[in-house]
């Protein structure tokens, strides 16, 4: 009970707000900071993600009802809250102890003892043929967002402002086809690092299109082609966090609400796959939605081109 | 690396100062690891985590101060080492004379206090100083407020003993709750004044019964805490007799009300003796025992018997004019819940709103949860538990849950090296999910409870849990209902309605009473049988 007083204490306005925060769930790549292996750095902190870094991979944290991932961990946290005000800052040394704890910085613990861990719905999907049904339900989900993205035109068909996005989008489609590496590596250059924020949206509908090839690709035994180099080139024109995601959708790993509704093309129902975009485009401003563009279009292109084969 | 360990024999600090003290020189440039408190086992044991395997530390005791600092250069653990030694070395500044006399005034050190100057002094240093402390505050006339557990039974009958030689109070050790003239102490919620005074050795049975009290439109004088065993035949009942005595010689108070677990017999008997002596009419809650509404034949002369926290508050209530003293959830309202249940989720029990799966309960205050199970039992329905009063209920690990089970998260399994759910409500929430994940699970009970010292928003945190939860099971096409109970009053910091509000919007049934979400939860059971 002594303990539960003192925190009480702590809480009060002379005593600081130190902030002890429950892991609920976390991603396979949590054990290498856990554990010590990799030590990382506050890299970034915005009212609902904390995002860590060693100086390659990132790791990022958010509030319980945000999903997760294998890089991503969530915490229970209430709705009103905002990591802005727990004292972070970019840089600030993040310190593991004992397998269980991460000090994140002078006022927040977080407890990773009772965390669950997190699985990939991916890693045992059985890939078939992809089912114009359950395109329809993805794209009308889509349809249907009101994320005011520069994507948009490329699954709506008036074309607007975004004409030039859409023609690069066809670029990637026929160059891979036409396994013209010339074609591709300027398509991706226009496209990747397009659009403001910390995950621009030519990244992030890259990343989409990257996630949905890398499992359907893995699903028969294809290993990397030149779409993947030639994306891989293309990253040091965006910055290291939007990159990293992308790298990871190469590997076949996402957002876990990325990933349900990529799962749910493949292997769920209509509904199922409905349920999982309504999910997906809740990330960010745009992110998701440009996202769930990305896998759109390449289970799309798979369907008519078997593009995620070629290439 | 560099490492460096310093024992300081019988040197004995605030566990406060401790604690921040190691946070600023973990704070400090090329310190990798620190500790400074006093060396427990538990402290040890940290030590030893941090590489650290020094004779010293093996010798050191509960009264030695241990500090343990890993650096990168030697020269690093020195500036460390000052540091240590001059936040240690300083003391509060006494306040002026003029500021002690204040009626107000508040004091972080019992040296501070003019001697026989009245008023309470809180205690929360670790139980193995605790009872010096208090010791040291009954000296100064002071009545005692002792938060801290692990204090020795015979420290606790000793220092009672004092407290009523010198008519001082002591409430606990492990006292969470008390509300002295409307000034709370340790967690407590805010209530109207009224004409209802309470002595409670339960800390979160006394805030159910005074957000029932409130919710019913009264208030009360005093809530004297008085720690989980003074109804214990060593203790006999002092503070709790001490308390009654006060509220007989109250002239605001009109009912007295009495919450404990099951006492001594030979402490039961003096305890009714006082209140059939005293001129007021009075509640008696001992949790566990069988009660009855007024006019059911339950008591007689001027004490009234409760089964459970609820009735007592309502009969309270009554006697002070308030309230209809009738349950809080009538039996039409529960069953209204059920088919509630059952219109939201056709797939429970074909219809019926009865669930198939198990009861899974996660609580923060352990007497609601004993309460929980006792309610369940006489509806004829076994609840493991880590907390379980009958062996064969006991569960063999506190991690996993066994048939319908429920947990008490508040106990010291679940606290040690971790704050109380009652302040960080998120630690439930990876339990609450692995629950949720568990296919032969049809329910989920957990408390929310309010006041001064808790978190500041339990219901927003736990309300993402029951989204999550719903989510979990929809996608395995299965019913799970999930039970609320806020224990709170209209007055308290992190508002009433908007808390019970966020839990309802987030799929929770929420009930202001811990006995009707038991009644609930049998009757979804497919238990009708109620008896108090």
């Amino acid at each position: 009970m002594s303990y539960v007083m003192e925190r009480a204490m702590d809480r009060s306005p002379a005593g600081g707000a130190q902030r002890y925060l429950g892991a609920v769930q976390a991603g396979p790549r949590f054990c290498d900071l856990l554990s010590g292996v990799r030590r990382y750095l506050v890299h970034s902190v915005f009212a609902r993600a904390i995002n860590l870094w060693d100086g390659q991979e990132f790791l990022t944290l958010l509030p319980l009802s945000r999903g997760c991932g294998a890089t991503w961990a969530t915490v229970a946290v209430a709705p009103g809250e905002s990591f802005l005000d727990f004292g972070l800052a970019p840089g600030l040394e993040v310190e593991a102890r004992s397998g269980r704890w991460v000090r994140l910085g002078p006022e927040v613990v977080v407890d990773f003892g009772s965390a669950l861990a997190w699985e990939s719905k991916l890693a045992a999907v059985a890939v078939g043929d992809v089912r114009e049904t359950h395109l329809r339900a993805l794209l009308d989900t889509l349809l249907r967002a009101p994320a005011p993205s520069p994507i948009r035109g490329a699954i709506d068909g008036n074309g607007g402002p975004g004409r030039g996005i859409v023609a690069l989008l066809d670029g990637l489609r026929a160059s891979v086809q036409a396994a013209d590496g010339a074609r591709l590596g300027a398509a991706l250059g226009g496209l990747v690092g397009f659009g403001p924020g910390l995950t621009p949206s030519g990244d992030d509908v890259v990343a989409g299109l990257c996630l949905a090839r890398a499992v359907m690709r893995k699903a028969c035994g294809k290993p990397d082609g030149f779409w993947e180099d030639a994306v891989r080139e293309a990253l040091g024109r965006t910055h290291a966090l939007s990159g990293f995601l992308v790298r990871e959708a190469l590997g076949g790993r996402s957002h876990e609400f990325a990933e349900d509704a990529l799962y749910h093309l493949l292997a769920g129902g209509p509904r199922e796959t409905a349920h999982g975009a309504t999910r997906l485009v809740s990330i960010g401003a745009t992110s998701g939605f440009d996202m769930g563009v990305g896998i759109y279009l390449a289970a799309e292109w798979q369907r008519r081109y078997a593009w995620c084969s070629s290439g | 690396m560099f490492e460096r360990l310093t024992v300081k024999k019988d040197a004995y600090y605030d566990s406060v100062v401790l604690m921040r003290l190691t946070q600023e020189v973990q704070r400090l440039a090329g310190i990798t690891d620190a500790l400074v408190g006093m060396a427990t086992d538990l402290n040890k044991d940290s030590a030893r985590a941090m590489g650290f395997a020094d004779p010293e530390l093996e010798e050191a005791g509960p009264n030695d101060l241990i500090v343990a600092l890993v650096g990168e250069e030697e020269k690093i653990l020195d500036e460390a080492g000052k540091v240590v030694a001059a936040r240690l070395e300083s003391r509060p500044r006494p306040r002026t004379g003029a500021e002690s006399t204040r009626p107000e005034a508040v004091y972080s050190s019992l040296s501070e206090v003019p001697i026989g100057g009245g008023g309470v002094a809180a205690i929360s240093v670790p139980g193995t100083y605790a009872a010096r402390e208090a010791r040291a505050a009954l000296r100064r006339g002071l009545h005692v407020f002792l938060f801290s557990d692990n204090v020795s039974l015979e420290d606790e009958r000793v220092l009672k003993e004092t407290g009523r030689r010198e008519g001082l109070l002591v409430m606990g050790p492990d006292c969470g709750t008390a509300v002295i003239g409307g000034i709370g102490l340790g967690f407590a919620n805010k209530v109207r004044p009224g004409r209802i005074g309470i002595v409670a050795a339960s800390g979160t049975g006394l805030q159910q019964a005074l957000a029932v009290i409130d919710r019913l439109g009264e208030g009360i004088t005093h809530a004297i805490g008085t720690g989980g065993r003074d109804l214990r035949r060593e203790i006999g009942a002092i503070t709790t007799l001490m308390g009654l005595d006060i509220l007989e010689q109250d002239e605001a108070t009109a009912v007295k009300m009495v919450i404990s677990k099951p006492p001594h017999e030979e402490v039961r008997r003096r305890v009714i003796a006082a209140l059939e002596g005293g001129s007021k009419p009075s509640v008696v809650c001992f949790m566990g025992e069988e009660g009855g509404m007024p006019g059911a034949g339950a008591g007689a002369g001027k004490v009234r018997f409760a089964g459970d926290l609820e009735e007592a508050a309502v009969v309270a209530c009554s006697l002070a004019g308030a309230g209809a003293g009738r349950e809080l959830y009538p039996q039409e309202e529960i069953e209204a819940i059920v088919r509630g249940v059952a219109a939201r989720m056709p797939g429970a029990g074909g219809g019926t709103g009865r669930v198939g799966g198990h009861l899974r309960g996660l609580y923060g205050g352990g007497t609601l949860c004993e309460e929980t199970m006792t309610v369940l039992a006489r509806s004829g329905i076994e609840v493991y538990s880590n907390v379980a009063w009958r062996p064969e209920l006991l569960l063999e690990d506190p991690e996993m849950s066994h048939a319908h089970t429920c947990i008490d998260m508040g106990d010291d399994y679940f606290t040690r090296g971790r704050p109380h759910p009652m302040l960080e409500p998120g630690l439930r929430a990876p339990r609450y999910l692995r629950e949720a994940r568990d296919p032969d699970v049809g329910i989920l009970l957990f408390d929310v409870v309010l006041g001064y010292g808790c978190h500041p928003d339990p219901a927003g945190v736990m309300a993402e849990a029951v989204r999550e939860a719903a989510e979990i099971a929809r996608r395995g096409g299965r019913a799970l209902v999930q039970i609320a109970v806020v224990v709170g009053t209209s007055g308290d910091p992190q508002g009433l309605a908007g808390q019970e509000k966020a839990l309802r919007d987030a799929g929770a049934v929420v009930l202001s009473s811990n006995y009707a979400a038991a009644r609930l939860v049998a009757l979804l059971l497919g238990s009708g049988r109620f008896s108090r």
